[in-house]
C-alpha cells in the first residue's frame, strides 16, 4: 500500500513563473477539483506588477484515486447494494444472535466483490505488471486480506473465542502457492523429483494441510519405509479442534498434548534419524520454534509465520494471545521495526484488537474512503451498543460523509452518494440537500431524477429550488408552456404570477395562447396565485364561448371583470370579449351585469386617456389602440343590451 | 407464471439509459443480441451485447463512443438503428458482420432551443422513416437516406416532448411534459388532435403501442401510473392504474404475448403486468416480433376488458427494487433485459412461461 | 494523488482579485485589475471563455453569482465605487443595474440565500454596507451607514437555516436574515434584519483581532443548529467563531497564527473545509476533526521550493 500512501498533510506546488512569489487564489465547487490562480489582494501592492508578455493562467487541480477507474465503478455500485441491505436489516432490530449471521454474510459479500474485481483486473491486463491496474489489484488484495482477518477476529467469532482454525484457513487462502505447486508436482510423472518437493511439503505442514502432506509423501519412492509410515501416522492422528465437534476445549488440549507427546517420543527415539527431511517435519509438529523460525522464508510474511507457530505451539489460542505472538513473529522476520509497512501496521493493530487504530491506519494509507467507510460501518454494527466502541458511531458518520462527498463530486456517481447520505444523521440530510440542489440540470431527465430523489426524502426546499431553476430557464428561452409547468410544480406564487402575466401579455399582443391545453386544465394548481387563477378562468370562458354556452360564458366573464382579478392591462381585452355577447339577439348579460360593465368602461376610459402619454409598453399600447377604436362600439352595445335586458327581466317578473 | 424466473445483474461500469433487443434473424428464433446506451459520463457509448444460451451474463461484443447521452434507441431495420442524443442529434448505426458497430450518419443538432442545444429525447420508426422528438417540442421526420430532415413540426408553447410512437404508417402519437398526447398526421399541415392525458398535467414519459391492436396505447407517466388509451375514444383514457412510486421510465408490451406488459420506473421497480389471468380469456396469437409492427389482425385484446377497466391487473415485481432508477427495459421471447442508474444490466430469463 | 489536469490562459492583463464558481460549479467568473470580468464555462477539465464584461472604470475586486432560480445573474464591485449587476440573455451579458451610491471603493459583494429573494449586500471603504433588493420593477437600496469606521472590507450572509432543524420542517415563518461584516476597526459584526421595522440592527460585535479584518465568511449550514464564521486579519490570525445556537454567544477559537497576513478565507460548498490564503504564497485547507480540532489537510507550497517539473505532491 506504500504506492498510494498519503500523509495527513499534503503539499504540492505549481510550475508557473507568474505564480512564483505571489499569493495563490483558490476556488472550489462540489467536485473533486480546485482552481488555483495568481491572486492579489486589493490592498497588497508588493511585487504585484505583471511582467510584460506573461500570461495569467488558471490551473485546475484534481485529486486522483483508483476509485475512478472503470474497474472500481463496479465495486462502487455493487457495494452500495450490500451497504443498504445491511442498514435495513440492522434497523429492523433483533438481538446480537440475529445480527451476527447478517454481518458475517455482508462482510463476505464485500470480500467476494473485492475478489471478483481483483480477478477481473488480472484477466484484463495480465502482462502489464507495472500498470495502474496492477497497482489496483494489489490494493484490492490487501483490502481483502484485512477484511477477512477482521471478520475472523471480530465479526464471525466462535464460541470460546478460539481463532486459530479460521486463521489457518485465512493463511491458506491468501498464500495458495503451496497448494498450486502441489498440484503441479502431482501432475508430473515423478512428483518427488519436483525441484521444490520438500519445500512444498514444509509449506503445507506450516499451513496445517496435513492430508496434502501425506499425499505428497506417499509419492516418495521410500513411502513404504518405516520413517515414512511413522510420519504418516503422526500426520494422520494430529487432532484438530472443531468448535461444534462435541469435544470441549479442555478435552481437546489433553488429546493434543498426548499427540504432541507422541511426536516428541518418536523424535527422541530416532524414528526419523535416517531421513533429515522427515526429522524437520517432526520438529515442526513438536512446535520447535527454531525449526519453524528457520523456515520463515517459506511463510513469506510475519503473519503467516505467526499462524504457523501458533498452530504447533498453542492451538487453542484466543484473540488476546495474538498481540504477543504477532510481536514475536515480526521481530523474528524483520529484526527491526523500520521495515514495517502500513499493511503490517493494520494487521498488527487488528491482532491487538485496536479497531480505532485499524481504521486510522486504513484512512491514512488509502487514497479514498471506500474501504474504510464500509469497514467502519461493519464494525459499528458489530460492536453496536458496546460502551467502549462508542467512538465508532461518530467515526462512521464522518467517513460516510466523506465517502459521499467524493461520490457526489463525480459527474456520474452522485446518485450513489445520496444513497449513503440517508444513513448518516442530520449532517447527511443537510449534505444530501446540497448535493441534489447543486446537481447541474443539464436536461429535463436529470431534473426529474433530482426531483424524484428529493421528493422521496421530503426535501421540499430542493424540489422547489430545482423546479424554479427549470422554470426560470424555460422562461428565459421563451418556452412559456414548460415554464408554467415547472412554476406550478415549484408552488412558488410570485414566480407563477410572473409567468401568467407573461402569457397574458403575449395574448394581448398576438391573440394567441401558449400551450392552451395546459392552461385549460390547471385544476387545483390554479389557486397558486391570483394571476394564474384569472388565467385559468379566462381560458374557461374561452371554452364555454367556443362551445356556444353563451349564458355561462357571459356570467363567468362578468364575474371575472367584477372580481378585479384581472390585471389592469387586460381590462380592454375583457370588454372586447364582451362585445359579441352583448350583441346576442337574446340577451345573455343581465341589466345588473351591464351596469358593472359600464362602470368598468368608464373607469377604463379615464385611466386610458390620462395614462396614454405615460405608458409606453408596447403590449398595452396595441391593446389601447384597439380598444379606443372599439370603445364607441362597446358603449352602443352596452346600451342596447341594457334595454333588451330590462325588457326581458321585466317580462319574466310579471 | 413466475416459477422458473432466473435473473442476473451485471455491473457494466456506467449508467445505462437504454437497452434494446436486436430483432431476431427470423420469425422462428428469438433475439440473442441487444444494444445498450449510456448516459451521464464524460464519455458515453453504445454497446453490443450477446446473451449466451446458458444462464451466464451477457458478453460485451463491441462498443463505440457516442456524443452525448444516449436517450433512446430504435431499430429501423434488423441491421440499422437510430439513437437520440442529448446534444440534439440523431445518429444512425449499423451492425456489421462480426458483431461490430459502425456509425453511418448523423443529423446534427436538429433539436435546439433559441440560444442553446436541446436534448433529443426519443426516436421511433415505421421501418422506413425515423421520427425524433426533443425538449424543444419539435417532431422531426427523417428519411435515413437523406441528409436533411424531411419535415420539422413544431408545437407552440415550447413544451418538452418525451415520447413518440408510430400508430399507423403516417400517424405519430407524441407524449409531453405537460401531460398531453398529440396525434400527428405527417401528411397533414397541422397536428390533427390533442388528447389530454390527465387533469393534473402528469407528464408522459413513455408510450407503447399494442403490437397487434394499434389503436391501443399504453402511457407511463410522471405519477407512476399506467394509462391505457383506446385511440377510438379519446375523451379520456380507458383506465389508469397506479403502480410505481415515482415517474415511469419505460412501458413495453410483450411483442408476442401482448396481454403482458412490462414497466420500469425511477423508483427502481421493474413490474410485470399480466392481464391474461384477470380478464376474460382471449385468443391471442404468439407472434414473433416484426420491426415494422405490421398489423397482425384477428386477435382480440384483454386490455379493454371490464376487469382491466376497473384496474384489475396482476402486477408482480420481477426483481428486488433497485436503489436507483430503472431507465429502460426490453423483452423478447422469454428474456427481459433492463438497465439502471446502478450501472447494472439485468437479464431476466424465463420471465414468462408459454 | 493530486495533479494538475488542465490550465488555461485567462486573458487577463493583470492579477486576478477574485474568482467564483457559479451555483452548479459549471461556470467560473474572474475579475482583475485590468477592469474586466471574464466568464468561463467549466466542463470536466476544459475551460472555455464565454464572456468578457467591461463596464467598470477601475480594478474589479469581487464577483458573486446569484442563485440560478433568478436566472444567470452576476454582481461585481470595483474601485470605481460602483456595483454592477449583470444578466445573461442568450449568450450575451448585459448590465441590468448599476448602483453608485457609495463614496469610496466597494470592496465586497455577497448575494443573500435565495430564500430571502434576490438581495445583494455590498461593503465599501466608506464604512457603510448597502443591501440591494430586487423588486418587480427596480432595485431598492438600504444603507447601514458607519458599519465600520475607516472602512468595511468584507460581507457574508448567514445561511437561511442557520438556526432551527436541518430539514427546515420545524421552521415557522420566514428564516431570519443575518449577515457578518469585517472592517478596518478590527471588529467582526453580526447584523440582523428586524422584521417589524425593516431596519438592520447590530446584533453582535465580535472583538478578537488586533488589526484590520480582511475577510469574513459565514459557513454553510451542515445540519447542526450551530453557526460558524471564519475571519482573517492583518494580524496574521484566522479566528473561527462558533455560536452553538442555544446560548447565542459567539465563542472564538484561533485556527492558527500564520507567517504572513491572511487575506482570504472561504468555505467549501458543504461547509466542511475552509480554504485560507495569505501573503506567504500559500493556500491551505482546514477541516474540523471529530475531536473538534482544526487540522490542516493540504497546503500549496511556495512555488520556488519545487523544481518546475514536480507537479505531484511529495
Amino acid at each position: 500500500m506504500d504506492s498510494i500512501s498519503r500523509d495527513t498533510e499534503e503539499k504540492w506546488a505549481l510550475p508557473d513563473p507568474v505564480l512564483l512569489g505571489r499569493m495563490h487564489g483558490v476556488v472550489s465547487s462540489l467536485c473533486n477539483s480546485l482552481m488555483v490562480f495568481p491572486h492579489r489582494h486589493r490592498l497588497h501592492h508588493e511585487g504585484s506588477q505583471l511582467e510584460p508578455g506573461k500570461e495569467v493562467r488558471l490551473y485546475q487541480v484534481e485529486s486522483f484515486s483508483w476509485l475512478w477507474g472503470r474497474q472500481a465503478r463496479k465495486l462502487i455500485n455493487e457495494s452500495v447494494g450490500t451497504f443498504l441491505s445491511l442498514q435495513k436489516i440492522m434497523q429492523e432490530g433483533g438481538g446480537a444472535e440475529e445480527r451476527k449471521p447478517t454481518l458475517v454474510k455482508k462482510c463476505r459479500e464485500y470480500r467476494s466483490m473485492i475478489q471478483a474485481s481483483m480477478e477481473e483486473s488480472i484477466i484484463f491486463e495480465p502482462e502489464e505488471v507495472e500498470s495502474d491496474l496492477h497497482a489496483y489489484g494489489q490494493v484490492l488484495y490487501k483490502m481483502e486480506l484485512i477484511l477477512s482477518l477482521l471478520e475472523i477476529l471480530f465479526i464471525d467469532t466462535k464460541p470460546g473465542g478460539l481463532v486459530l482454525n479460521q486463521l489457518v484457513v485465512w493463511v491458506r487462502s491468501h498464500f495458495p502457492t503451496n497448494h498450486e505447486k502441489k498440484s503441479e508436482a502431482l501432475e508430473s510423472d515423478h512428483p518427488h523429483q519436483h525441484p521444490s518437493y520438500w519445500e512444498i511439503i514444509y509449506g503445507l505442514v506450516l499451513q496445517g494441510s496435513l492430508d496434502d502432506v501425506r499425499q505428497m509423501l506417499s509419492h516418495h519412492p521410500r513411502a513404504d519405509t518405516d520413517p515414512f509410515l511413522s510420519m504418516d501416522e503422526l500426520l494422520r492422528k494430529m487432532p484438530f479442534y472443531q468448535v461444534y465437534g462435541g469435544v470441549s476445549a479442555a478435552e481437546f488440549t489433553v488429546r493434543w498434548q498426548h499427540w504432541q507427546g507422541e511426536c516428541e517420543r518418536r523424535l527422541e527415539e530416532g524414528h526419523f534419524a535416517t531421513c533429515p527431511k522427515l526429522l524437520t517435519i517432526c520438529k515442526i509438529l513438536c512446535g520447535d520454534l527454531d525449526t519453524i523460525g528457520s523456515l520463515w522464508d517459506l511463510t513469506d510474511t510475519w503473519y503467516h509465520l505467526m499462524v504457523s507457530t501458533l498452530l504447533y505451539t498453542n492451538p487453542t489460542a484466543k484473540l488476546f494471545h495474538l498481540a504477543g505472538a504477532a510481536q514475536d513473529a515480526i521481530e523474528h522476520t524483520r529484526g527491526n521495526h523500520s521495515a514495517i509497512t502500513p499493511l503490517d501496521r493494520i494487521l498488527l493493530a487488528s491482532m491487538e484488537a485496536d479497531t480505532h487504530q485499524v481504521i486510522k491506519e486504513c484512512q491514512q494509507v488509502l487514497d479514498n474512503p471506500w474501504f474504510t467507510t464500509h469497514l467502519t460501518d461493519l464494525l459499528y454494527h458489530t460492536f453496536y451498543q458496546q460502551a467502549e466502541f462508542k467512538f465508532l458511531g461518530d467515526l462512521r458518520e464522518t467517513l460516510i460523509l466523506e465517502y459521499s462527498e467524493v461520490l457526489s463530486g463525480h459527474g456520474s456517481l452522485w446518485q450513489v452518494g445520496v444513497l449513503y447520505l440517508d444513513h448518516c444523521g442530520t449532517s447527511g440530510i443537510a449534505m444530501a440537500q446540497v448535493v441534489l440542489e447543486r446537481r447541474p440540470l443539464t436536461s429535463d431527465a436529470v431534473a426529474h431524477k433530482v426531483v424524484q430523489m428529493a421528493r422521496d426524502r421530503k426535501f421540499d426546499n430542493v424540489v422547489m429550488s430545482v423546479c424554479r431553476v427549470m422554470g426560470r430557464r424555460a422562461l428565459d428561452l421563451d418556452r412559456l408552456g414548460s415554464a408554467i409547468w415547472w412554476g406550478v410544480r415549484s408552488r412558488d406564487a410570485a414566480f407563477t404570477s410572473h409567468i401568467a402575466h407573461k402569457i397574458l401579455q403575449r395574448y394581448v399582443e398576438d391573440g394567441k395562447f401558449e400551450s392552451s391545453p395546459l392552461l385549460d386544465q390547471l385544476g387545483p394548481a390554479m389557486l397558486l396565485s391570483d394571476t394564474l387563477t384569472f388565467l385559468g378562468k379566462y381560458r374557461e370562458f374561452h371554452m364555454l364561448y367556443q362551445d356556444g354556452k353563451y349564458q355561462e360564458a357571459a356570467t363567468l366573464l362578468v364575474s371575472l371583470i367584477s372580481s378585479k382579478l384581472a390585471p389592469e392591462y387586460f381590462w380592454p381585452v375583457l370588454l372586447l370579449d364582451a362585445l359579441p355577447l352583448l350583441k346576442c339577439p337574446k340577451p345573455v348579460i343581465t341589466s345588473e351585469q351591464t351596469y358593472e360593465l359600464m362602470y368598468l368602461l368608464n373607469n377604463l376610459h379615464t385611466a386610458t386617456t390620462t395614462n396614454t402619454e405615460k405608458q409606453n409598453g408596447t403590449a398595452t399600447e396595441t391593446s389601447q389602440e384597439a380598444f379606443l377604436e372599439k370603445e364607441r362600439d362597446i358603449r352602443l352595445a352596452l346600451t342596447n343590451n341594457l334595454a333588451k335586458a330590462i325588457i326581458k327581466e321585466g317580462t319574466v317578473e310579471s | 407464471m413466475t416459477g422458473g424466473r432466473v435473473s442476473s445483474k451485471k455491473y457494466v461500469g456506467s449508467k445505462v439509459n437504454i437497452v434494446r433487443w436486436r430483432p431476431a434473424a427470423s420469425h422462428y428464433t428469438h433475439a440473442d443480441t441487444f444494444i445498450s446506451g449510456t448516459w451521464g459520463d464524460g464519455e458515453n457509448e453504445v454497446c453490443v451485447w450477446r446473451v449466451p444460451e446458458c444462464d451466464d451474463d451477457p458478453n460485451l461484443q463491441h462498443n463505440l463512443k457516442h456524443q452525448g447521452n444516449v436517450n433512446d434507441i430504435q431499430y429501423v431495420s434488423r441491421d440499422t438503428f437510430a439513437t437520440a442524443s442529448s446534444t440534439g442529434s440523431v445518429h444512425l448505426y449499423q451492425h456489421n458482420v462480426g458483431g461490430h458497430l459502425e456509425h453511418k450518419t448523423s443529423w446534427k443538432q436538429i433539436h435546439s432551443f433559441r440560444t442553446s442545444r436541446s436534448p433529443c429525447t426519443g426516436v421511433t420508426s415505421n421501418g422506413d422513416q425515423i421520427a425524433s422528438v426533443g425538449e424543444d417540442g419539435k417532431l422531426i421526420i427523417i428519411n435515413p437516406t437523406q441528409e436533411r430532415p424531411l419535415r420539422i413540426m413544431e408545437s407552440v408553447g415550447g413544451c418538452s416532448v418525451y415520447a413518440a410512437v408510430y400508430v399507423r404508417a403516417n400517424e405519430i402519437l407524441t407524449g409531453s411534459l405537460q401531460g398531453y398526447l398529440r396525434l400527428w398526421d405527417i401528411r397533414a399541415a397541422q397536428p390533427a388532435k390533442t388528447i389530454l392525458h390527465s387533469i393534473d398535467q402528469v407528464g408522459v414519459y413513455d408510450l407503447a403501442v399494442h403490437p397487434t391492436q394499434q389503436h391501443l396505447v399504453a402511457a407511463g407517466g410522471d405519477d407512476g401510473a399506467l394509462a391505457i388509451w383506446d385511440l377510438r375514444h379519446t375523451t379520456q383514457p380507458f383506465t389508469i392504474i397506479a403502480a410505481h412510486n415515482g415517474p415511469m421510465s419505460e412501458v413495453r408490451f410483450h411483442p408476442g404475448a401482448p396481454d403482458h406488459l412490462f414497466t420500469g420506473g425511477l423508483d427502481g421497480q421493474l413490474l410485470h403486468w399480466d392481464a391474461s389471468t384477470s380478464a376474460t380469456p382471449t385468443h391471442t396469437h404468439i407472434t414473433p416480433y416484426t420491426p415494422s409492427r405490421q398489423h397482425q389482425g384477428g386477435s382480440v385484446t384483454v386490455w379493454v376488458s371490464s376487469a382491466v377497466g376497473s384496474g384489475c391487473v396482476d402486477t408482480t415485481a420481477i426483481i428486488p427494487p433497485s436503489p436507483l432508477p430503472i431507465n429502460s427495459l426490453d423483452i423478447d421471447g422469454t428474456t427481459l433485459i433492463a438497465a439502471s442508474d446502478n450501472e447494472a444490466i439485468y437479464t431476466v430469463r424465463q420471465v414468462m412461461l408459454f | 494523488m493530486v495533479s494538475v489536469i488542465s490550465n488555461v490562459d485567462t486573458g487577463h492583463d493583470d492579477m486576478i482579485h477574485d474568482a467564483q464558481m457559479d451555483y452548479f460549479g459549471t461556470r467560473l467568473a474572474t475579475c482583475s485589475s485590468d477592469r474586466s470580468i471574464k466568464i468561463f464555462e467549466v466542463k470536466g477539465s476544459t475551460q472555455t471563455l464565454i464572456g468578457d464584461l467591461r463596464e467598470h472604470e477601475g480594478p474589479v475586486w469581487q464577483v458573486a453569482w446569484a442563485h440560478p432560480m433568478y436566472g444567470n445573474i452576476l454582481a461585481s464591485c470595483s474601485y470605481d465605487r460602483k456595483v454592477i449587476i449583470w444578466q445573461e440573455d442568450g449568450h450575451k451579458w448585459k448590465k441590468i443595474h448599476e448602483y453608485a451610491n457609495h463614496d469610496s471603493s466597494v470592496n465586497s459583494v455577497c448575494w443573500a440565500p435565495h430564500e430571502h429573494g434576490l438581495v445583494l449586500a455590498c461593503a465599501s471603504s466608506d464604512g457603510s454596507v448597502s443591501v440591494l433588493t430586487s423588486t418587480a420593477q427596480t432595485w431598492e437600496a438600504k444603507k447601514i451607514t458607519n458599519a465600520h469606521s475607516i472602512g468595511c472590507n468584507s460581507v457574508s450572509w448567514a445561511p437561511a437555516v442557520a438556526s432551527g432543524s436541518a430539514d427546515g420542517s420545524a421552521r415557522t415563518g420566514p428564516p431570519p436574515q443575518r449577515m457578518v461584516t469585517g472592517g478596518c476597526d478590527t471588529y467582526v459584526k453580526i447584523w440582523r434584519l428586524d422584521s417589524t421595522t425593516g431596519e438592520w440592527i447590530e446584533e453582535s460585535k465580535l472583538e478578537g483581532h488586533s488589526d484590520w479584518v480582511r475577510d469574513v465568511a459565514w459557513a454553510p449550514s451542515i445540519g447542526l443548529p450551530r453557526s460558524i464564521i471564519a475571519s482573517c486579519s492583518q494580524d496574521r490570525r484566522v479566528i473561527i467563531w462558533v455560536n452553538d445556537g442555544v446560548s447565542g454567544v459567539w465563542q472564538p477559537r484561533e485556527l492558527n497564527t500564520f507567517d504572513d497576513v491572511i487575506w482570504h478565507v472561504s468555505w467549501s460548498v458543504t461547509g466542511n473545509i475552509l480554504a485560507v490564503s495569505g501573503g506567504d504564497n500559500k493556500v491551505s485547507l482546514w477541516k474540523e476533526s471529530l475531536e473538534g480540532q482544526w487540522v490542516c489537510l493540504s497546503d500549496s507550497a511556495k512555488s520556488q521550493q519545487q523544481p518546475p517539473s514536480e507537479q505531484r505532491m511529495f
